[in-house]
Protein backbone atom coordinates (compact mmCIF):
# COMPACT_ATOMS: atom_id res chain seq x y z
CA UNK A 1 0.00 0.00 0.00
CA UNK A 2 1.04 3.49 -0.51
CA UNK A 3 2.56 5.57 1.84
CA UNK A 4 -0.23 8.70 2.79
CA UNK A 5 1.78 11.73 2.09
CA UNK A 6 -0.69 14.27 2.86
CA UNK A 7 -0.19 16.68 6.05
CA UNK A 8 -2.79 19.01 7.56
CA UNK A 9 -2.15 21.88 9.09
CA UNK A 10 -5.07 22.87 11.41
CA UNK A 11 -7.25 23.94 8.19
CA UNK A 12 -4.52 23.82 5.54
CA UNK A 13 -4.53 20.71 4.07
CA UNK A 14 -1.28 19.62 2.13
CA UNK A 15 -0.84 17.15 -0.69
CA UNK A 16 2.80 16.19 0.44
CA UNK A 17 5.18 17.83 2.85
CA UNK A 18 7.36 19.54 0.57
CA UNK A 19 6.75 23.23 0.10
CA UNK A 20 9.08 26.04 -1.40
CA UNK A 21 10.28 28.35 1.02
CA UNK A 22 9.40 32.43 1.07
CA UNK A 23 12.18 34.28 -1.32
CA UNK A 24 13.78 31.19 -2.99
CA UNK A 25 10.70 30.78 -5.65
CA UNK A 26 9.26 34.52 -6.62
CA UNK A 27 5.56 34.68 -6.76
CA UNK A 28 5.40 31.04 -7.63
CA UNK A 29 4.95 31.04 -11.61
CA UNK A 30 8.93 32.32 -11.59
CA UNK A 31 9.77 28.40 -11.36
CA UNK A 32 7.39 26.88 -13.54
CA UNK A 33 10.02 26.84 -16.61
CA UNK A 34 11.73 24.42 -13.92
CA UNK A 35 9.93 22.61 -11.47
CA UNK A 36 5.82 21.78 -11.94
CA UNK A 37 3.98 23.52 -8.79
CA UNK A 38 1.04 21.21 -8.76
CA UNK A 39 3.40 18.40 -7.26
CA UNK A 40 4.65 20.39 -4.33
CA UNK A 41 2.61 20.12 -1.45
CA UNK A 42 2.77 24.12 -0.88
CA UNK A 43 4.80 27.08 -1.94
CA UNK A 44 5.50 29.81 0.03
CA UNK A 45 5.33 33.07 -1.76
CA UNK A 46 8.50 36.16 -1.96
CA UNK A 47 7.66 38.63 1.21
CA UNK A 48 4.96 41.28 0.57
CA UNK A 49 4.43 44.79 1.78
CA UNK A 50 1.49 47.08 1.39
CA UNK A 51 4.12 49.66 -0.32
CA UNK A 52 6.57 47.32 -1.94
CA UNK A 53 10.07 47.71 -2.22
CA UNK A 54 13.14 48.17 -4.47
CA UNK A 55 15.24 46.20 -2.07
CA UNK A 56 19.15 47.04 -1.01
CA UNK A 57 21.68 48.17 -2.88
CA UNK A 58 23.95 45.39 -4.55
CA UNK A 59 25.79 43.34 -3.77
CA UNK A 60 23.14 41.88 -1.83
CA UNK A 61 24.46 37.90 -1.67
CA UNK A 62 27.86 35.97 -0.66
CA UNK A 63 28.66 32.54 -0.61
CA UNK A 64 29.89 31.13 3.12
CA UNK A 65 31.05 27.53 4.18
CA UNK A 66 28.20 25.67 3.25
CA UNK A 67 26.24 28.22 2.77
CA UNK A 68 25.00 32.00 2.03
CA UNK A 69 24.39 35.39 3.23
CA UNK A 70 21.61 37.40 1.64
CA UNK A 71 20.37 41.21 1.87
CA UNK A 72 17.96 41.34 -0.64
CA UNK A 73 15.94 43.36 1.79
CA UNK A 74 12.71 42.02 0.59
CA UNK A 75 12.40 43.64 -2.83
CA UNK A 76 8.78 42.98 -3.96
CA UNK A 77 5.93 44.35 -5.99
CA UNK A 78 3.68 45.15 -2.89
CA UNK A 79 0.13 43.74 -1.88
CA UNK A 80 -1.78 45.61 -4.82
CA UNK A 81 -0.03 45.00 -7.58
CA UNK A 82 0.76 41.28 -6.29
CA UNK A 83 -3.44 40.84 -5.98
CA UNK A 84 -4.12 42.48 -9.50
CA UNK A 85 -1.00 40.88 -11.41
CA UNK A 86 -0.48 37.46 -9.71
CA UNK A 87 -2.67 36.58 -7.53
CA UNK A 88 -5.06 35.48 -10.26
CA UNK A 89 -2.92 33.66 -12.32
CA UNK A 90 -2.32 31.30 -9.28
CA UNK A 91 -6.06 30.12 -8.67
CA UNK A 92 -5.71 27.31 -11.46
CA UNK A 93 -3.16 25.50 -9.10
CA UNK A 94 -3.41 22.59 -7.30
CA UNK A 95 -1.04 23.55 -4.59
CA UNK A 96 -1.29 25.63 -1.86
CA UNK A 97 0.01 28.87 -1.95
CA UNK A 98 1.24 31.03 0.99
CA UNK A 99 1.80 34.45 0.92
CA UNK A 100 4.61 35.66 2.97
CA UNK A 101 4.31 39.28 4.20
CA UNK A 102 5.60 41.81 6.28
CA UNK A 103 5.27 45.44 7.64
CA UNK A 104 7.58 48.06 8.94
CA UNK A 105 4.51 48.98 11.55
CA UNK A 106 1.73 46.75 13.07
CA UNK A 107 -0.65 48.92 11.28
CA UNK A 108 1.21 47.73 8.19
CA UNK A 109 1.05 44.27 9.54
CA UNK A 110 -2.72 44.53 9.98
CA UNK A 111 -3.37 45.92 6.60
CA UNK A 112 -1.54 43.54 4.73
CA UNK A 113 -3.23 41.04 6.13
CA UNK A 114 -6.78 42.25 5.27
CA UNK A 115 -5.98 43.10 1.92
CA UNK A 116 -4.58 39.33 1.66
CA UNK A 117 -7.13 37.82 3.42
CA UNK A 118 -9.30 38.36 0.54
CA UNK A 119 -7.46 36.24 -2.23
CA UNK A 120 -9.20 33.16 -2.55
CA UNK A 121 -5.96 31.63 -4.45
CA UNK A 122 -3.91 31.75 -1.01
CA UNK A 123 -4.10 28.93 1.29
CA UNK A 124 -3.09 30.92 4.24
CA UNK A 125 -0.78 33.73 4.94
CA UNK A 126 2.82 33.70 6.48
CA UNK A 127 4.06 36.57 9.02
CA UNK A 128 7.26 37.59 8.67
CA UNK A 129 8.61 39.00 11.60
CA UNK A 130 11.61 37.83 11.60
CA UNK A 131 13.72 39.17 8.32
CA UNK A 132 17.13 40.51 9.45
CA UNK A 133 17.93 42.46 6.22
CA UNK A 134 15.27 45.50 6.77
CA UNK A 135 15.46 48.64 8.40
CA UNK A 136 12.45 48.96 10.50
CA UNK A 137 9.99 45.93 10.95
CA UNK A 138 10.72 42.32 10.45
CA UNK A 139 13.60 40.97 12.97
CA UNK A 140 12.39 43.43 15.60
CA UNK A 141 8.83 42.21 16.27
CA UNK A 142 10.08 38.52 16.20
CA UNK A 143 12.92 38.57 19.11
CA UNK A 144 11.00 39.38 22.01
CA UNK A 145 7.98 37.28 23.04
CA UNK A 146 5.66 40.38 23.88
CA UNK A 147 5.92 42.15 20.74
CA UNK A 148 5.34 38.71 18.71
CA UNK A 149 2.12 38.78 20.84
CA UNK A 150 1.15 41.95 19.97
CA UNK A 151 1.58 41.94 16.05
CA UNK A 152 0.45 38.64 16.01
CA UNK A 153 -2.73 39.34 17.86
CA UNK A 154 -3.05 42.63 15.44
CA UNK A 155 -3.19 40.59 12.35
CA UNK A 156 -5.47 37.71 13.59
CA UNK A 157 -7.73 40.11 14.01
CA UNK A 158 -7.50 41.54 10.28
CA UNK A 159 -7.82 38.09 9.07
CA UNK A 160 -10.04 34.71 8.60
CA UNK A 161 -7.20 33.03 6.61
CA UNK A 162 -4.83 30.48 8.94
CA UNK A 163 -2.13 32.94 9.74
CA UNK A 164 1.31 31.42 10.03
CA UNK A 165 4.22 33.16 11.91
CA UNK A 166 7.63 32.70 10.47
CA UNK A 167 10.11 32.71 13.53
CA UNK A 168 13.69 33.98 13.53
CA UNK A 169 16.56 32.00 15.25
CA UNK A 170 17.45 34.99 17.17
CA UNK A 171 14.92 35.42 19.64
CA UNK A 172 17.19 34.60 23.35
CA UNK A 173 14.31 31.95 24.06
CA UNK A 174 12.75 30.69 20.97
CA UNK A 175 10.22 28.59 22.39
CA UNK A 176 9.03 31.92 24.23
CA UNK A 177 7.87 33.72 21.12
CA UNK A 178 6.23 30.77 19.73
CA UNK A 179 4.09 30.39 22.51
CA UNK A 180 3.43 34.21 21.97
CA UNK A 181 2.45 33.36 18.36
CA UNK A 182 0.12 30.50 19.74
CA UNK A 183 -1.44 32.55 22.41
CA UNK A 184 -1.96 35.45 19.84
CA UNK A 185 -3.90 33.39 17.53
CA UNK A 186 -1.33 31.73 15.37
CA UNK A 187 -2.42 28.89 13.44
CA UNK A 188 1.27 27.30 12.69
CA UNK A 189 4.62 28.61 12.92
CA UNK A 190 7.33 28.29 10.34
CA UNK A 191 11.06 27.91 12.01
CA UNK A 192 13.05 29.15 10.88
CA UNK A 193 14.00 32.30 8.99
CA UNK A 194 17.76 32.80 8.43
CA UNK A 195 20.47 33.70 10.92
CA UNK A 196 22.10 37.21 11.01
CA UNK A 197 25.61 36.94 9.70
CA UNK A 198 28.05 38.84 8.29
CA UNK A 199 31.58 38.37 5.87
CA UNK A 200 34.00 40.92 5.63
CA UNK A 201 36.83 41.10 2.25
CA UNK A 202 40.12 41.26 4.39
CA UNK A 203 42.03 42.21 1.49
CA UNK A 204 39.95 45.15 0.41
CA UNK A 205 38.64 45.67 4.23
CA UNK A 206 35.19 45.58 3.31
CA UNK A 207 31.82 44.01 3.98
CA UNK A 208 31.12 41.67 1.14
CA UNK A 209 27.28 42.54 1.26
CA UNK A 210 26.47 46.39 1.24
CA UNK A 211 23.55 45.79 4.20
CA UNK A 212 27.11 44.51 6.17
CA UNK A 213 24.65 41.87 7.33
CA UNK A 214 22.67 39.45 5.88
CA UNK A 215 20.69 36.55 6.33
CA UNK A 216 22.46 32.81 6.90
CA UNK A 217 20.69 30.21 5.09
CA UNK A 218 21.70 26.82 3.30
CA UNK A 219 23.19 23.75 5.01
CA UNK A 220 25.23 25.44 7.32
CA UNK A 221 22.14 26.69 9.12
CA UNK A 222 20.20 22.60 9.33
CA UNK A 223 21.15 21.96 12.81
CA UNK A 224 20.06 24.96 14.31
CA UNK A 225 17.19 25.20 12.51
CA UNK A 226 16.18 20.92 13.53
CA UNK A 227 17.27 22.05 17.46
CA UNK A 228 14.75 25.10 17.01
CA UNK A 229 11.81 23.13 15.47
CA UNK A 230 12.21 20.67 18.38
CA UNK A 231 12.11 22.84 20.94
CA UNK A 232 9.25 24.86 19.33
CA UNK A 233 6.91 21.56 18.80
CA UNK A 234 7.66 20.61 22.16
CA UNK A 235 6.33 23.79 24.03
CA UNK A 236 3.38 24.39 21.49
CA UNK A 237 0.05 22.51 20.03
CA UNK A 238 -0.34 24.04 16.76
CA UNK A 239 1.88 22.55 14.08
CA UNK A 240 5.49 23.48 13.13
CA UNK A 241 6.69 23.88 9.53
CA UNK A 242 10.74 23.14 9.60
CA UNK A 243 13.27 25.19 7.50
CA UNK A 244 16.74 25.98 7.31
CA UNK A 245 19.34 24.36 5.00
CA UNK A 246 17.01 20.99 3.73
CA UNK A 247 18.51 20.12 0.27
CA UNK A 248 18.04 16.53 0.35
CA UNK A 249 15.18 13.98 1.69
CA UNK A 250 17.55 12.94 5.03
CA UNK A 251 17.36 16.54 5.72
CA UNK A 252 13.56 16.97 5.57
CA UNK A 253 13.25 13.49 7.90
CA UNK A 254 15.35 15.12 10.25
CA UNK A 255 13.15 17.75 10.46
CA UNK A 256 9.98 15.59 10.22
CA UNK A 257 11.55 13.69 13.06
CA UNK A 258 12.02 17.02 15.22
CA UNK A 259 8.29 17.63 15.10
CA UNK A 260 7.91 19.65 11.60
CA UNK A 261 4.76 18.56 9.85
CA UNK A 262 5.99 20.13 6.73
CA UNK A 263 9.49 21.30 5.06
CA UNK A 264 10.23 24.43 3.50
CA UNK A 265 13.35 24.12 0.69
CA UNK A 266 14.90 27.42 -0.45
CA UNK A 267 18.53 27.87 -0.72
CA UNK A 268 18.63 24.30 -2.43
CA UNK A 269 16.52 25.35 -4.90
CA UNK A 270 19.44 27.36 -6.26
CA UNK A 271 21.49 24.88 -6.61
CA UNK A 272 19.12 22.29 -8.33
CA UNK A 273 15.18 24.00 -9.13
CA UNK A 274 13.98 20.30 -9.00
CA UNK A 275 15.38 18.94 -5.61
CA UNK A 276 11.96 19.13 -4.01
CA UNK A 277 11.15 15.62 -6.36
CA UNK A 278 14.17 13.62 -5.00
CA UNK A 279 13.05 15.30 -1.19
CA UNK A 280 9.62 13.99 -1.76
CA UNK A 281 10.32 10.94 -3.17
CA UNK A 282 12.81 9.78 -0.48
CA UNK A 283 10.67 10.85 1.74
CA UNK A 284 8.11 8.23 0.86
CA UNK A 285 10.52 5.54 0.39
CA UNK A 286 11.66 6.14 4.16
CA UNK A 287 8.05 5.81 5.24
CA UNK A 288 7.70 2.49 3.12
CA UNK A 289 10.96 1.33 4.34
CA UNK A 290 10.92 2.09 8.26
CA UNK A 291 6.83 0.79 8.09
CA UNK A 292 5.18 4.55 8.63
CA UNK A 293 1.62 4.22 6.80
CA UNK A 294 1.86 8.12 6.48
CA UNK A 295 4.35 11.18 6.88
CA UNK A 296 1.63 12.23 9.60
CA UNK A 297 2.92 8.85 11.46
CA UNK A 298 6.15 10.14 11.30
CA UNK A 299 5.92 13.68 12.46
CA UNK A 300 8.15 14.09 15.98
CA UNK A 301 9.08 10.28 16.04
CA UNK A 302 12.63 10.91 17.14
CA UNK A 303 13.31 8.50 19.92
CA UNK A 304 13.23 11.00 22.74
CA UNK A 305 14.24 9.46 25.71
CA UNK A 306 15.43 11.60 28.57
CA UNK A 307 14.65 15.65 28.80
CA UNK A 308 17.53 18.23 27.33
CA UNK A 309 19.36 19.42 30.14
CA UNK A 310 17.60 22.35 31.25
CA UNK A 311 20.14 24.66 30.05
CA UNK A 312 19.54 23.89 26.36
CA UNK A 313 15.49 24.24 27.07
CA UNK B 1 14.17 23.10 -17.91
CA UNK B 2 15.99 21.09 -14.70
CA UNK B 3 19.55 20.80 -13.92
CA UNK B 4 20.85 18.26 -16.30
CA UNK B 5 24.32 15.91 -16.17
CA UNK B 6 27.03 16.51 -18.31
CA UNK B 7 30.52 14.68 -18.59
CA UNK B 8 34.12 16.97 -19.08
CA UNK B 9 35.30 15.74 -22.57
CA UNK B 10 38.28 18.24 -21.95
CA UNK B 11 39.10 20.57 -20.62
CA UNK B 12 42.32 23.23 -21.56
CA UNK B 13 44.06 24.84 -19.43
CA UNK B 14 46.50 28.12 -20.40
CA UNK B 15 48.05 29.98 -17.36
CA UNK B 16 45.34 31.17 -15.08
CA UNK B 17 42.37 30.44 -18.04
CA UNK B 18 40.76 27.05 -18.96
CA UNK B 19 38.34 26.49 -21.86
CA UNK B 20 36.21 23.32 -20.37
CA UNK B 21 34.09 21.39 -23.11
CA UNK B 22 31.38 19.11 -21.80
CA UNK B 23 29.00 16.19 -23.32
CA UNK B 24 25.31 16.00 -22.69
CA UNK B 25 22.06 16.56 -23.41
CA UNK B 26 22.31 20.26 -25.10
CA UNK B 27 19.54 22.58 -25.70
CA UNK B 28 20.53 25.59 -28.77
CA UNK B 29 21.53 28.66 -27.30
CA UNK B 30 22.03 32.39 -28.49
CA UNK B 31 25.76 34.18 -28.02
CA UNK B 32 24.67 35.93 -24.71
CA UNK B 33 23.08 33.52 -22.72
CA UNK B 34 24.51 31.17 -19.67
CA UNK B 35 24.71 28.38 -17.78
CA UNK B 36 24.96 27.59 -14.11
CA UNK B 37 27.29 25.14 -13.89
CA UNK B 38 28.34 23.40 -10.78
CA UNK B 39 31.15 19.75 -10.35
CA UNK B 40 30.10 17.19 -7.80
CA UNK B 41 31.77 18.34 -4.76
CA UNK B 42 29.47 18.36 -1.83
CA UNK B 43 28.06 21.31 -0.11
CA UNK B 44 30.95 23.62 -0.03
CA UNK B 45 30.85 25.52 -2.31
CA UNK B 46 27.36 25.64 -2.33
CA UNK B 47 26.27 27.67 -5.59
CA UNK B 48 26.25 26.95 -9.22
CA UNK B 49 29.04 29.62 -11.27
CA UNK B 50 27.35 31.16 -14.16
CA UNK B 51 29.85 30.68 -17.11
CA UNK B 52 28.61 32.12 -20.66
CA UNK B 53 28.74 30.12 -23.49
CA UNK B 54 31.65 30.51 -25.33
CA UNK B 55 30.28 27.67 -28.19
CA UNK B 56 27.55 24.55 -28.47
CA UNK B 57 26.64 22.33 -30.64
CA UNK B 58 23.42 20.63 -29.62
CA UNK B 59 23.50 17.71 -32.53
CA UNK B 60 26.61 16.82 -30.84
CA UNK B 61 25.84 17.30 -27.18
CA UNK B 62 28.65 19.75 -26.63
CA UNK B 63 29.01 22.90 -24.78
CA UNK B 64 32.00 24.67 -23.89
CA UNK B 65 32.94 27.41 -21.57
CA UNK B 66 36.09 29.76 -20.65
CA UNK B 67 36.80 30.89 -17.53
CA UNK B 68 39.73 32.24 -15.21
CA UNK B 69 40.15 31.13 -11.88
CA UNK B 70 39.21 33.39 -9.42
CA UNK B 71 37.99 31.91 -6.42
CA UNK B 72 37.39 28.46 -4.80
CA UNK B 73 34.39 27.41 -7.12
CA UNK B 74 36.47 28.62 -10.32
CA UNK B 75 39.32 27.00 -9.01
CA UNK B 76 37.37 23.52 -8.78
CA UNK B 77 36.45 23.95 -12.28
CA UNK B 78 39.60 24.36 -13.48
CA UNK B 79 40.70 21.29 -11.92
CA UNK B 80 37.96 19.03 -13.75
CA UNK B 81 39.63 16.35 -15.82
CA UNK B 82 38.13 14.21 -18.69
CA UNK B 83 34.90 12.33 -17.16
CA UNK B 84 34.31 13.79 -14.36
CA UNK B 85 30.86 14.91 -14.30
CA UNK B 86 29.34 18.86 -13.66
CA UNK B 87 25.39 19.53 -13.63
CA UNK B 88 24.43 22.70 -15.37
CA UNK B 89 20.72 24.51 -15.77
CA UNK B 90 20.66 26.31 -18.78
CA UNK B 91 20.82 28.14 -21.40
CA UNK B 92 19.57 31.32 -19.39
CA UNK B 93 19.20 34.70 -20.08
CA UNK B 94 18.19 37.64 -22.52
CA UNK B 95 21.34 36.89 -25.71
CA UNK B 96 22.73 39.63 -27.85
CA UNK B 97 20.21 41.07 -30.15
CA UNK B 98 21.39 40.48 -33.49
CA UNK B 99 21.70 42.87 -36.23
CA UNK B 100 19.66 43.03 -38.93
CA UNK B 101 20.24 41.10 -41.77
CA UNK B 102 23.58 41.96 -44.15
CA UNK B 103 23.80 45.32 -46.26
CA UNK B 104 24.14 47.72 -42.96
CA UNK B 105 26.99 49.45 -41.53
CA UNK B 106 29.51 46.70 -39.78
CA UNK B 107 29.07 45.98 -35.72
CA UNK B 108 32.05 46.37 -33.24
CA UNK B 109 32.19 43.71 -30.52
CA UNK B 110 34.36 44.85 -27.66
CA UNK B 111 35.97 42.15 -25.48
CA UNK B 112 37.92 42.30 -22.03
CA UNK B 113 39.42 39.19 -20.37
CA UNK B 114 36.70 36.94 -19.27
CA UNK B 115 33.89 39.43 -20.89
CA UNK B 116 35.65 37.33 -24.57
CA UNK B 117 33.99 33.90 -24.84
CA UNK B 118 30.63 35.39 -25.52
CA UNK B 119 31.31 37.94 -27.99
CA UNK B 120 33.29 34.55 -29.84
CA UNK B 121 30.09 32.68 -30.12
CA UNK B 122 28.64 36.27 -31.37
CA UNK B 123 31.89 36.20 -33.99
CA UNK B 124 30.80 33.07 -35.00
CA UNK B 125 27.27 33.37 -35.79
CA UNK B 126 27.76 37.03 -37.23
CA UNK B 127 30.55 35.20 -39.54
CA UNK B 128 28.00 32.45 -40.37
CA UNK B 129 25.27 34.97 -41.28
CA UNK B 130 27.91 36.85 -43.40
CA UNK B 131 27.37 39.92 -41.21
CA UNK B 132 30.57 42.13 -41.07
CA UNK B 133 32.42 43.07 -37.72
CA UNK B 134 35.29 44.19 -36.25
CA UNK B 135 36.06 42.18 -32.90
CA UNK B 136 38.63 44.20 -30.63
CA UNK B 137 40.17 42.66 -27.91
CA UNK B 138 41.46 44.60 -24.54
CA UNK B 139 44.20 42.67 -22.32
CA UNK B 140 46.33 43.77 -19.79
CA UNK B 141 49.31 41.60 -21.24
CA UNK B 142 49.24 39.18 -24.38
CA UNK B 143 49.18 35.92 -22.26
CA UNK B 144 45.25 37.26 -21.52
CA UNK B 145 44.43 37.78 -24.98
CA UNK B 146 42.16 34.70 -25.15
CA UNK B 147 41.09 32.80 -28.41
CA UNK B 148 43.08 34.86 -30.65
CA UNK B 149 42.96 32.04 -33.32
CA UNK B 150 40.22 30.81 -32.89
CA UNK B 151 38.56 34.27 -34.06
CA UNK B 152 41.16 34.49 -37.24
CA UNK B 153 39.82 31.42 -38.31
CA UNK B 154 36.62 33.12 -38.69
CA UNK B 155 37.86 35.44 -41.39
CA UNK B 156 38.37 38.68 -38.87
CA UNK B 157 41.54 38.75 -37.05
CA UNK B 158 40.73 40.48 -33.87
CA UNK B 159 42.05 43.90 -33.30
CA UNK B 160 44.06 43.95 -29.60
CA UNK B 161 45.40 46.20 -27.44
CA UNK B 162 47.58 45.38 -24.33
CA UNK B 163 47.98 47.64 -21.36
CA UNK B 164 51.93 47.01 -21.25
CA UNK B 165 52.17 46.99 -25.11
CA UNK B 166 53.15 43.50 -25.23
CA UNK B 167 50.62 42.24 -28.21
CA UNK B 168 48.83 44.60 -30.76
CA UNK B 169 48.99 48.19 -29.94
CA UNK B 170 49.44 49.78 -26.48
CA UNK B 171 46.90 51.35 -24.38
CA UNK B 172 43.02 50.58 -23.96
CA UNK B 173 40.50 48.65 -26.09
CA UNK B 174 39.09 51.95 -26.34
CA UNK B 175 41.10 53.83 -28.44
CA UNK B 176 40.32 51.43 -31.81
CA UNK B 177 36.54 51.77 -30.76
CA UNK B 178 37.14 54.90 -31.30
CA UNK B 179 38.59 55.00 -34.71
CA UNK B 180 35.50 52.05 -35.63
CA UNK B 181 32.81 54.60 -34.41
CA UNK B 182 33.91 57.07 -36.54
CA UNK B 183 33.98 55.37 -39.13
CA UNK B 184 30.37 54.23 -38.67
CA UNK B 185 29.16 51.34 -36.79
CA UNK B 186 26.02 49.58 -36.78
CA UNK B 187 25.58 48.88 -33.34
CA UNK B 188 28.37 47.87 -30.68
CA UNK B 189 28.54 44.63 -28.72
CA UNK B 190 30.53 44.72 -25.12
CA UNK B 191 31.64 42.38 -22.55
CA UNK B 192 34.40 42.98 -20.07
CA UNK B 193 35.20 44.22 -16.99
CA UNK B 194 33.13 47.69 -15.26
CA UNK B 195 35.30 49.97 -16.44
CA UNK B 196 35.67 49.05 -19.92
CA UNK B 197 31.82 48.69 -20.26
CA UNK B 198 30.97 52.04 -18.62
CA UNK B 199 33.64 53.57 -21.45
CA UNK B 200 32.07 51.59 -24.32
CA UNK B 201 28.55 52.78 -23.30
CA UNK B 202 29.86 56.41 -23.08
CA UNK B 203 30.76 56.59 -26.26
CA UNK B 204 28.34 55.13 -27.62
CA UNK B 205 25.83 56.84 -26.09
CA UNK B 206 23.67 58.87 -28.54
CA UNK B 207 25.35 57.49 -31.55
CA UNK B 208 24.98 54.30 -31.90
CA UNK B 209 23.03 51.25 -29.75
CA UNK B 210 25.07 49.64 -27.53
CA UNK B 211 24.74 46.16 -26.16
CA UNK B 212 26.41 45.17 -22.91
CA UNK B 213 27.24 41.83 -21.24
CA UNK B 214 27.10 42.54 -17.39
CA UNK B 215 28.25 40.39 -14.42
CA UNK B 216 26.75 39.76 -11.71
CA UNK B 217 27.27 37.40 -8.10
CA UNK B 218 24.44 35.18 -8.72
CA UNK B 219 22.80 32.74 -6.81
CA UNK B 220 20.06 30.58 -8.15
CA UNK B 221 20.50 32.20 -12.35
CA UNK B 222 17.14 31.83 -13.25
CA UNK B 223 15.38 34.97 -11.65
CA UNK B 224 13.90 34.02 -8.69
CA UNK B 225 16.50 34.92 -5.38
CA UNK B 226 17.01 38.63 -6.28
CA UNK B 227 20.28 38.43 -5.38
CA UNK B 228 22.21 39.55 -8.63
CA UNK B 229 20.01 42.77 -9.84
CA UNK B 230 21.54 46.25 -10.95
CA UNK B 231 20.30 49.62 -11.45
CA UNK B 232 18.67 50.50 -14.39
CA UNK B 233 16.93 53.16 -16.17
CA UNK B 234 13.60 52.07 -17.40
CA UNK B 235 11.22 54.62 -18.64
CA UNK B 236 12.63 57.34 -16.60
CA UNK B 237 12.02 55.59 -13.57
CA UNK B 238 15.19 54.00 -11.58
CA UNK B 239 14.78 49.70 -11.36
CA UNK B 240 16.59 47.19 -9.93
CA UNK B 241 16.71 44.34 -12.86
CA UNK B 242 17.91 41.49 -12.95
CA UNK B 243 21.29 40.70 -14.97
CA UNK B 244 20.09 36.80 -14.95
CA UNK B 245 16.79 37.40 -16.33
CA UNK B 246 16.26 40.96 -17.96
CA UNK B 247 19.39 40.67 -18.86
CA UNK B 248 22.88 40.08 -19.33
CA UNK B 249 22.77 41.97 -22.23
CA UNK B 250 21.21 45.49 -21.38
CA UNK B 251 21.09 48.28 -23.38
CA UNK B 252 24.17 50.48 -22.72
CA UNK B 253 22.15 53.83 -22.17
CA UNK B 254 19.58 52.10 -19.90
CA UNK B 255 22.41 50.96 -17.32
CA UNK B 256 23.28 53.55 -14.02
CA UNK B 257 26.98 53.25 -13.38
CA UNK B 258 26.14 53.87 -9.85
Amino acid sequence: MGVDLAVTLGSVRLNNPVMLASGCCGYGMDMEPHLDLNRLGGVCLKGLSMAGSEGNKPPRIWETQGGMLNAIGLQNIGVSRFLAEKAPKLRTYGTAFVANFYGHTVDQYMEAARALGEEPALAALEMNISCPNIQEGGIQFGTDPASVYKVTKACRGATKKPLWVKLSPNAADVAATAKAAQDAGADALTCINTMPAMAIDVERREFRISNKVGGLSGPALKPIAVRIVYQVAKAVTIPVVGIGGVATAADALEFILAGAKAVQVGTALFVDPQCPYAILRGIEDYCARHGFPSVESLVGQVKDGAPMPKCHE
Amino acid sequence: MGVRPYTVLHNERRGPYCTLTVGGEVEPSEPGQFYMVRGDWGADPLLPRPLSILGEDPAAGTLSFLLKVVGRGSSLLFELEPGHKVTALGPLGRPFPMPPAPGGPPVALVGGGVGVPPLVFLARRLAAERIPYAFLQGARTKDDLLLVEDLAALGTPPLCTTEDGSAGAKGLVTAPLAVALDAGLGAVYACGPEGMLKAVAGMCAGRVPSHLSLEARMGCGYGVCLGCVVPISRGGARVYERVCQEGPVFDGEAVLWE
